[in-house]
């Protein structure tokens, strides 16, 4: 009975030890959260809160697709992080919806289904201000950590408000959030939800509020950030907010200066959504961008990457150099995204979409990227560096884009090459030209043929393999070879060509190689702000303004210029600043958001084909002769001056004004 | 169980020893056997005067009673069976098997009630009727046996166990092995001859076990051993031989080549094949040989077909099972012990198909003071699967959608390209090649091994000083350990140039993966028991407490690497670029604490309550403890007087009810916790080379999220006829689930920028009947017993969270609320354009392309708003929604014994319910693969190459592709199939020896049997080659493994 008593009483105890405090045995700790205040107590803490807000930030980089897809129902994306999902961004990167740039397959500009970014961008913001509004109350950090952060917390409003602003105009201004857990907590109580919801909608402010209130955000971003990192620049120093609020303050000066030249009508404008700039505000902004950008110059923390080449094909080199390995251009790089590692969220594709046909590999669709014949003949040449030189095809070049004529004496050349001889050593770094290598590897780019009997055959949808004799008793294909692993250019087939004459080479990696099937196989690091753009942006304020400090301003115009090897300087107008925006920025983000500010894309795109330079090879004497033509089967787009700003999407559940014609 | 039937009968016989035994003319004396000639020990004979005997232990009896007396052998779990007494030597009484025996104990939740006096609706299945069927495991044994357990095989994949099981269209049930709650896949591994008994609680009688009881409770009892004495070995083994119930034939090259021809002549399009060629291979079809012909320059044009399935699978697979165990024991001491083994080597001629599965039990009972038993219930299994890399979905669908005029290697017609390892290189309908994809050595391996341990430790004190009172504690313990590896291979496959004579290699997979897994799960579980049960007279009054903790970890491990070159699928020997490891951990803690109060006058008038208050860790601690009550009432009409003496051929007659409050876990755990998410954020790459990940920002939160709470209420009703030969349950319940999940439809500014958590807003009502009946008699030695049980359930929406409706056809289209759940909107087919002329007048269907392509054949469609236009406006709510489950199950088992013989056939089937035809079967040569042969019945032109002749009817419409297609592939009654099916599930004939050389043997019996399995169904001839049964949505029509049709045989020895 003892015995008994003794094994009862353990079993009692073990059965209901566990019991004694219920809600303790019932308390597990979720292992996937953690409260704020845990995670910035250390530096690498704030590092990984930061990740995710940084992430998330609207950075237009390789990662990027301008295209949006609004419907949920076909899988809403709003363009950012399209490899997180959905890799296949169909190569629609900035660029390719310039005047700049084309694709076999994306022939765009951007219109209605472009440019979205609203949802998730008030989603970053209710983040952001929600953890905004705790800096100040957690207990464990330190001042430095608090102004660090405080002033983090308006890098990032300054970037996502930056970003809403070039897209939608004015704006909602919002900075807190509003507590909607008592709709949770009571479901039922109607008049609570009527009343919260009034005051979560937020009207839009005026488009010059929103601007000034950018231009404050980037002010007290560099007020609170410091003024050293780590040296990798991927994170917001002072500097980085100064780089941003040059680039933003020239943005809303273009703006206040050129919004008339599409002007727009409606309930948006009456009420200063959109527009609504006076002269003083132009002046003001111009003034801001000078201001900032002299402050970024004179700090001496950054200089242009090898400003002072050799020769030509030094500045060529050194200039693909500092896109392929941003890594080792800290001097000029202000802000990088860098792409740490292969695969789904974290490597891109611009290597796989960007190769000519020939060095595509196991790629399925290369050679999607094709520089447009406007963008080879904007570069001037070392002998008229003042102008943009165009190709003369022909005796009595007409520059019209009628292609081939078979009464035209056309300049033959025997290596096709040489065309574009003498031209700013950025085009070859920036396009892959006919008959240049690439990888070691000679990319052919022909366009057609004129056969023995002086007939041309330059139709794209040509046969590859059709067999033309040439002046050498030898057989000649259309496109350079029978089969598109020899040859780059034209052939409708399959999309893989260049459809302009030129392919593309900024940012490529030469070591680059597809597994096939695989999506996000890049790595190379996006460079979003460098210092030339500061200088360019303090020459074109200064042109466009007539403030400023015209000395410095002649500086900046000319230091990237002496970079591509140009030895002379040239007076700083703004057609010499736009060329040499155009030139120095070619296939970076700076050209669409360019047009839109100068109000220029509808001047451009009005029943606009994008150009082509065909080389044809003449099979009577074995050489190349080039012709003047639009991109074979090109759209012909035109840009509505709605376009301008985006719609905005859920306008009237948000009691917002909607944007003009949306 | 057996206890009683053992016990009770002693002490009988002590009670009776006691009153003394009259004079007697007779001596009868015998052996009392079961129908399968086991001997029943205990049975008590009853003459005239109280004249009594008992059998012993080998079912032997001896006892004198007048010349002519009518002596009534009575046994529990057995039907009376009396006869006259005769002057014979020895006599040998069979009696029958019980099924609904009310005096039965049946496990229900947390003990156990004598059958009848339960007030809920509760089913209880025993080892026997498990045991009928042969099959691959016990969740296929039990189909189309319980009333309200309705289940579905998905596949026979080896080792897969993927059944979908609920109860009475609920949802997943909750699993109690031993008295512990344990997983869907334990109870799946179970070996079925473990078993003792499983309980059904179908109705709010499984509130007991609280929350996740919400969808019914499976009580699973195993076999304790017995107090015979001598040790009782059985032996069993059996083996089968399995090929697929049906399948879809694909078309031969001929007929490819055929429907290829029609597509393109049927849209005005040149020929695709000339004539002579089309003869060609249909002379190559039908000789099954390379038919040759010559071309221009004389060089010889091969015709030979490839049938994919049968370059891929075997004609059948095998499986085999053997199974040893050992049970006895002492008035202290009884044991039961098994070990298992079963294996099955797959269909995949290549032979990398392969299942291992060994598992064990051990019982041990033991009285460690006269007042304390412990019980130890210790078991386990280990299975081990390897399939190829490829995944069994990929070689399926490649049997399924590869032409049949490629060829499995390079160039059937030249060395070396004629065979291994040149693979052909063939894509289409996005399938590889499938003889390739379905060989381990070439694409890879997943290897699968799957270990568990599980014990349960009861110790029960039932003192003395209070008769009545029972103190329980009960431990157990499991732990699961899972491991996977995978190893993707690169392979080769090659394309023939004509040309050259060469061949061309590509790279499959260029990176060569290997892929270790663990995950380990550790299960506590603690219960505290105090039961409490008298007797005042009439009134029987029973009560129990009960407290149960259970602690739940789980820990999942992972590492990932790629091999620069392959050497062995070693971790070790895998390079270090791009690998990653991950893991993580899981813990779950749930309290609960349960009262139970029983009452019963009589044995008549009969009322049960009780109470569980359940705590989880899921939710916020201001809501995470839930009460769920049951109440219940019976009334036994057939005990009141008046019915007892007056009707006498009605043994029982039970009403009886129930009302109860049952919970189910909603959503994620943790939703009540704001806090920055670790995993699932952003990552910045601070410094190049390495990575930072983010934390993601809090969402809004719901601490009020809760379990969902279902009210289930059922009325029943049980008869039993002719001493309970007949018996008949019927009963009708209703459950309505509240606080389903969904998101407030309100509307928030989209500035807000954050969104509603899930709330419990929505519900639904299950309603339905059940019933079963069971007549058993018997026709001298001939014993029979019909069985049979059907079960309706059906869904419907009540509350339904939702947007305003823009227009009255929207609340048509898209209102959910107050519906039945699961309808599927299609076109309403209306026939088959028989003219052009018909087509010419009717309503547009496209109205993109009109109608243009439309051809005679094509379906006609109801223009139901008559707005001349076929559209969505169209559809009408005319079918079900594919993938819902079953409205109606049902089941019927007829067994039977005569001498030693014994048969069970089992009938089983399920209606209401609707598969949808698409991709491969339903579309012309979907993505360039191939075409079902079923579609050589469909509209074409007399003369095939000639599109001005005549057109031949057909049941499907002129095959043509692409836009030219027109309304093939439209939703309408035709693609959705209606896939009710009645199916022959089991036949099993056995026969028992009892000779006198296998008693010399020490053998005591030995029984073999023949089974089929799924030999025959009855259903829509089209969804047959399908199999009805597993159909459910695109990706299993036949893209997986197949069901299977299986022959065994086997032997069951006791010694």
């Amino acid at each position: 009975m003892k015995k008994i008593s003794i094994i009862l009483m353990t079993v009692a105890a073990i059965a209901f030890s566990g019991c004694t405090a219920l809600n303790d045995f019932l308390d597990v700790k979720p292992t996937n959260k953690v409260s704020a205040e845990e995670v910035v107590s250390s530096p690498e803490g704030i590092q990984a809160f930061l990740a995710n807000l940084y992430y998330r930030m609207p950075i237009e980089a390789f990662d990027f697709t301008a295209e949006s897809k609004p419907n949920p129902e076909q899988g809403y994306r709003d363009g950012f992080h399209h490899n997180d999902g959905a890799p296949n961004n169909s190569a629609r990167y900035v660029w390719l919806l310039t005047d700049d740039c084309t694709g076999p397959e994306v022939d765009d500009i951007p219109n209605d289904n472009y440019y979205m970014w609203w949802d998730t961008a008030f989603e970053l913001l209710h983040d952001l201000n929600e953890f905004t509004a705790l800096i100040p109350t957690m207990e464990s950090i330190n001042d430095d950590t608090r102004r660090e952060l405080t002033g983090q917390s308006w890098f990032i409003r300054g970037q996502i408000y930056f970003a809403l602003a070039r897209r939608y105009g004015g704006v909602p201004i919002i900075e807190s959030v509003i507590d909607i857990q008592p709709l949770i907590d009571n479901p039922n109580d109607e008049e609570t939800m009527n009343e919260t919801i009034a005051k979560l909608k937020v009207s839009r402010a005026t488009e010059v509020k929103t601007w000034d209130y950018i231009l404050e955000c980037f002010d007290k971003a560099a007020e609170y950030l410091s003024e050293t990192d780590n040296g990798h620049h991927t994170m917001a120093t002072k500097w980085t907010a100064l780089a941003y609020k040059s680039r933003a303050a020239l943005h809303a000066a273009s703006l206040a200066k050129f919004w008339d030249e599409a002007p727009l009508t409606g309930d948006a404008v009456d009420a200063g959504c959109v527009g609504g700039f006076t002269p003083d505000d132009m002046n003001r902004y111009y003034q801001a961008c000078l201001d900032c950008s002299k402050e970024l110059i004179e700090s001496g923390r950054f200089s242009l990457y090898m400003p002072n080449p050799k020769s030509p094909e030094e500045a060529t080199e050194n200039y693909v150099h500092m896109f392929q390995k941003p890594e080792d251009a800290y001097c000029e790089t202000i802000f990088v995204k860098g792409f740490y590692k292969k695969g789904r969220k974290y490597g891109t594709n611009q290597d796989v979409w960007g190769q000519p046909a020939q060095t595509g590999g196991a790629w399925p669709h290369p050679g999607r990227m094709n520089p447009t014949l406007e963008f080879v003949e904007n570069f001037a040449t070392y002998d008229s560096p003042e102008e943009s030189v165009k190709f003369v095809t022909y005796d009595g070049e007409k520059f019209d884009y009628d292609g081939y004529k078979d009464d035209r004496v056309y300049y033959k050349f025997d290596n096709p090459l040489d065309m574009f001889a003498g031209k700013d050593a950025r085009l070859a770094a920036i396009t892959i030209l006919p008959n240049s290598y690439w990888r070691d590897t000679l990319i052919v780019i022909q366009a057609g043929v004129i056969d023995m009997q002086g007939k041309i055959h330059h139709d794209i949808r040509g046969d590859m393999k059709a067999q033309y004799m040439g002046w050498d008793g030898k057989v000649h294909y259309q496109f350079g070879a029978a089969d598109n692993k020899f040859f780059s250019g034209f052939c409708y087939e399959r999309g893989n060509n260049t459809r302009t004459g030129f392919s593309f080479r900024k940012y490529m990696d030469p070591t680059f190689v597809s597994s096939g099937s695989v999506w996000n196989e890049s790595t190379t690091d996006w460079i979003d702000i460098r210092y030339a753009e500061i200088l360019l942006n303090y020459a074109e304020a200064y042109a466009e303004s007539g403030l400023g400090d015209g000395g410095l301003a002649l500086q900046c115009l000319n230091a990237t210029r002496r970079r591509a090897a140009f030895t002379t300087d040239i007076p700083v107008t703004v057609e010499n600043v736009q060329r040499e925006r155009r030139s120095e920025f070619g296939m970076e983000n700076n050209r669409h958001w360019d047009l839109i500010r100068r109000r220029e894309y509808h001047k451009i795109f009005r029943s606009y084909r994008r150009g082509a330079l065909e080389p044809i090879l003449d099979l009577r004497d074995g050489k190349t002769f080039f012709v003047r033509a639009y991109r074979q089967y090109a759209a012909i787009n035109t840009f509505k001056e709605k376009w301008y700003y985006r719609g905005i999407p859920g306008w009237n559940v948000s009691g917002l004004i909607k944007n003009p014609q949306q | 169980m057996k206890l009683l039937r053992t016990i009770i009968p002693i002490l009988l016989l002590l009670f009776m020893a006691a009153t003394g035994a009259n004079a007697a003319n007779v001596k009868v004396s015998g052996v009392v056997i079961d129908n399968m000639g086991v001997p029943i020990p205990g049975a008590a004979l009853v003459g005239p005067g109280n004249v009594h005997a008992i059998t012993d232990l080998d079912g032997k009896f001896s006892m004198s009673v007048p010349e002519g007396a009518e002596v009534k052998v009575t046994c529990l779990g057995f039907l009376t069976y009396t006869f006259k007494a005769k002057g014979k030597s020895t006599m040998t009484i069979t009696l029958m098997e019980d099924h609904e025996s009310l005096e039965e104990s049946v496990v229900v939740g947390y003990g156990v009630q004598k059958k009848a006096v339960i007030t809920g609706s509760v089913t209880n299945v025993s080892s026997r009727q498990i045991a009928t069927t042969t099959a691959n495991d016990l969740v296929t044994k039990l189909q189309g046996k319980v009333s309200g357990l309705n289940i579905r095989n998905n596949t026979s994949t080896p080792g897969a166990y993927d059944h979908s099981i609920n109860i009475r269209g609920f949802g997943s049930p909750l699993y109690i092995i031993d008295g512990i709650n344990r997983d869907g896949t334990d109870f799946n591994k179970l070996n079925s001859e473990d078993i003792e008994s499983i309980t059904l609680l179908k109705d709010a009688s499984a509130a007991i076990y609280g929350i996740n009881a919400g969808n019914g409770v499976i009580i699973v009892t195993t076999k304790a051993g017995s107090e015979a004495g001598a040790t009782r070995f059985q032996f069993n083994a059996n083996m089968g031989i399995s090929t697929p119930t049906d399948r879809v034939r694909m078309a031969n090259a001929y007929e490819y080549y055929w429907l290829r021809n029609a597509a393109n002549i049927n849209a005005g399009d040149p020929e695709f094949i000339s004539r002579d060629e089309l003869e060609a291979w249909r002379i190559a079809c039908e000789t099954g040989t390379d038919y040759q012909t010559f071309g221009e320059d004389g060089e010889i044009i091969h015709h030979r077909n490839t049938d994919w399935y049968d370059e891929t699978c075997k004609q059948f697979s095998v499986r085999q099972e053997y199974s040893l165990s050992a049970d006895g024991g002492t008035k202290n001491v009884k044991y039961y012990f098994n070990v298992n083994y079963s294996n099955d080597n797959g269909l995949l001629r290549s032979g990398d198909i392969n299942y291992d599965k060994w598992s064990f039990r051990s019982v041990i009972t033991a009285k460690l003071a006269k007042d304390l038993k412990l019980v130890a219930n210790v078991s386990g299994y280990m299975d081990d699967r390897w399939d190829p890399a490829a995944d069994m979905f990929n070689v399926f669908r490649g049997t399924i959608c590869l032409l049949p005029t490629g060829s499995v290697y390079a160039n059937p017609f030249v060395e070396p390209y004629n065979a291994y390892p040149y693979y052909h290189s063939v894509k289409e309908g996005q399938s590889y090649n499938a003889v390739a994809q379905s060989y381990i050595d070439d694409c890879g391996y997943h290897h699968y091994v799957n270990n568990a341990i599980q014990s349960v430790f009861s110790l029960s004190y039932t003192p003395e000083w209070l008769p009545g009172l029972e103190v329980l504690g009960k431990v157990s313990f499991d732990k699961r350990f899972a491991q996977t590896k995978i190893l993707r291979k690169n392979w080769k496959m090659y394309t023939y140039n004509e040309l050259t004579g060469t061949v061309a290699d590509e790279d499959w997979n260029p990176n060569v993966q290997i892929k270790n897994s663990d995950d380990y799960t550790h299960i506590y579980n603690y219960q505290g028991q105090i039961n409490y049960h008298t007797d005042l007279g009439n009134h029987h009054i029973g009560a129990s407490l009960i407290a149960e903790a259970t602690k739940r970890d789980r820990d999942y491990n992972s590492i990932n690497k790629y091999f620069d070159f392959f050497t062995q699928a070693e971790l070790d020997y895998a390079g270090d670029k791009d690998q990653s490891t991950g893991g993580n951990e899981d813990h779950q803690r749930k309290l609960g604490f349960i009262g139970r109060f029983n009452y019963d006058y009589a044995g008549k008038y009969l009322l049960e309550a009780a109470v569980r208050r359940d705590g989880t860790y899921r939710y916020h601690p201001d809501v995470r403890w839930g009460t769920f009550p049951v109440f219940s009432a019976g009334w036994r009409i057939s005990e009141e007087k008046f019915m007892k003496e007056n009707v006498r051929w009605l043994s029982n007659l039970k009403l009886r009810a129930s009302w109860g409050i049952l919970g189910e876990d909603a959503g994620n755990a943790f939703q009540y916790i704001s806090g920055y998410g670790i995993g699932g954020g952003g990552w910045w790459e601070y410094v190049p080379g390495s990575v930072s990940y983010g934390v993601t920002s809090p969402a809004l939160v719901n601490e009020h999220l809760s379990w969902l709470k279902s009210y289930l209420a059922d009325i029943g009703l049980d008869i039993g006829l002719f001493e309970n030969r007949l018996s008949l349950t019927v009963d009708i319940f209703q459950k309505d689930k509240t606080g389903l999940l969904a998101t407030r439809s309100v509307d928030l500014p989209n500035t807000y920028g954050a969104k509603f958590p899930q709330e419990n807003l929505n519900s639904n009502r299950t309603k339905g009947i059940e019933f079963s009946f069971d007549w058993q008699d018997r026709i001298g030695d001939f014993f029979y017993s019909v069985k049979g049980n059907a079960t309706y359930g059906r869904t419907m929406n009540m509350y339904i969270e939702h947007g305003p409706y823009t227009s009255s056809w929207s609340v048509y289209r898209s209102a959910n609320d107050n519906r039945w759940s699961g309808l599927g909107w299609v076109y309403t087919l209306k026939g088959q354009f028989q003219t052009a002329e018909e087509i010419e007048a009717a309503p547009v269907y496209s109205t993109a392309i009109g109608n243009r392509y439309m051809q005679p054949g094509d379906w006609v469609f109801e223009d139901v708003n008559g707005d001349g236009t076929i559209d969505g406006d169209d559809f009408r709510p005319i079918t079900l929604s594919p993938g819902a489950a079953p409205i109606w199950n049902y089941g019927l088992t007829l067994d039977g014994s005569f001498r030693g013989f014994d048969f069970s056939v089992l009938f089983q089937g399920a209606a209401g319910f609707t598969a949808h035809y698409d991709g491969p079967y339903a579309e012309p040569f979907w993505l360039g693969g191939n075409v079902p042969a079923y579609m050589m019945d469909s509209w074409h032109h007399e003369d095939l190459f000639d599109s001005s002749s005549p057109w031949v009817p057909g049941y499907f419409p002129a095959i043509r592709t692409g836009d030219k297609a027109c309304n093939y592939n439209s939703p309408s009654s035709f693609t959705y199939k209606d896939c009710s099916y009645v199916r022959l599930k089991n036949v099993e004939l056995g026969y028992t020896f009892r000779q006198k050389f296998l008693k010399m043997a020490h053998i005591e019996k030995c029984r073999i049997f023949v089974n089929v399995y799924n030999p025959i169904t009855w259903c829509n001839k089209f969804i047959k080659a399908y199999d009805p049964e597993k159909v459910a949505g695109q990706q299993n029509l036949g893209w997986n493994y197949p069901l299977m049709m299986t022959f065994n045989s086997g032997i069951n020895l006791n010694f």
